[in-house]
């Protein structure tokens, strides 16, 4: 009897064996689903169906570097968008409104962006975050880390 | 009466009291055997104590001493308050140094073996908690040490509860991704080495109270929770 919980506790502390609490949250993203948005320079919006499309890069006028999303919508629709960390808690919402439908071949104009900050303003810390895009009953990810 | 007929009344009287003939079944249960084996001698006594008979003046014939042997020969069983140690159940709430507030605890426990200055015991622990978006439920097996010097001894109405492990604990957590309509899952496996200290008190018989803290290695928070619970046992 010893000798088994003595093999499966080894088991298990090789499988496992860290550092982390137990009740702590864990670490849903990245996950075994990573997803990641394309870059907008590499393909134009097709006409009938929902895309999006980001990047990181530094938007006109601002000091710093964020995540620039843009999107096309084939018909007007609720759009939502948020930033989750990495043990999936919200950390804020980018945008959300009733957008009119794309100009057909365009994406929205200007790009949502996420300047790497929280609701409160304050910069994230540096991690893993996933992003969540809805457009009616469209939803799309994209795992993003922040340097 | 004859003095041997005292004697002989008082052995009779001792040996059929409902006390003594409680005790032999509970504790010895091979002397009621015994004892109803050496049965007649004493109802001849009995009578012999009630009405003046020649049968009874004789005090060959109240053979006491074959009672005693099967005794000795037979261990003893445990008794009543080490048995009922032996499994148990804890319902429990402890409050957890980490992100959730509490967790609510069901366990089942059971003594295995007594060895070297150990008692070992084996748990089975379900946790679940829940806070804001993030709910998580953890089924938790257990493998513990607990010193024989810190049992205390079965009349004790409260004792010292310490002792030490290890452990494997299976942990699911379910995220809500609020706003989204979506649920994240994340299992993980953890092994883990626990001490636990605290104090246990008898309320009745079987119902009891006990707290303590578990204290954890590796972990970033050592202390992982201090727990309130009631156990059947």
């Amino acid at each position: 009897m010893v000798a088994v919980a003595a093999l499966v506790l080894t088991v298990l502390v090789q499988a496992g064996c860290n550092s982390d609490s137990i009740h702590s949250p864990q670490k849903f993203f990245p996950g075994s689903q990573l997803t990641a948005w394309s870059d907008c320079s590499k393909f134009a919006a097709p006409g009938n169906s929902v895309a999006i499309c980001a990047s990181v890069g530094l938007l006109p006028g601002a000091s710093s570097p964020s995540y620039n999303i843009q999107f096309f919508l084939p018909s007007a629709a609720h759009v939502q968008i948020a930033v989750f960390n990495e043990h999936a808690a919200l950390i804020k919402v980018i945008f959300e409104a009733n957008e009119p439908p794309s100009i057909p071949g365009s994406f929205r104009t200007p790009p949502i962006s996420w300047d790497f900050t929280d609701a409160k303003g304050v910069r994230v810390p540096p991690g893993d975050y996933r992003l969540y895009f809805q457009a009616g009953d469209f939803v799309s990810t994209s795992d993003l880390e922040v340097p | 009466m004859t003095r041997g007929h005292w004697i002989a009344a008082a052995f009779v009287a001792f040996f059929l009291s409902p006390a003594t003939t409680a005790l032999a079944q509970e504790v010895t249960p091979p002397d009621s055997m015994a004892f109803e084996e050496a049965a007649p001698p004493d109802s001849t006594a009995v009578e012999g104590a009630t009405t003046p008979d020649s049968t009874a003046t004789n005090p060959a014939t109240l053979d006491l001493s074959p009672k005693e042997e099967p005794a000795s020969e037979t261990a003893p069983e445990p008794p009543d308050e080490e048995r009922l140690d032996r499994d148990r159940f804890e319902w429990g709430v402890g409050v957890v140094d980490g992100y959730f507030d509490w967790v609510g605890t069901f366990a089942y426990r059971r003594f295995l073996r007594e060895g070297g200055p150990f008692q070992q015991h084996v748990m089975i622990e379900v946790a679940g908690a829940k806070k804001d978006y993030l709910g998580e439920g953890a089924v938790s097996l257990l493998y513990l040490f607990r010193p024989l010097k810190t049992v205390g001894r079965p009349g004790w109405r409260v004792r010292p509860l310490l002792e030490f492990g290890g452990a494997g604990h299976l942990v699911i957590q379910v995220a809500d991704i609020a706003g989204f309509s979506d649920t994240g899952f994340h299992t993980k496996v953890y092994g883990k080495m626990h001490a636990f200290a605290g104090v246990e008190a008898m309320i009745t018989h079987r119902w009891g109270l006990l707290v303590r803290g578990r204290f954890t290695m590796p972990a970033d928070r050592p202390l992982d929770y201090a727990q309130a619970a009631i156990f059947l046992r």
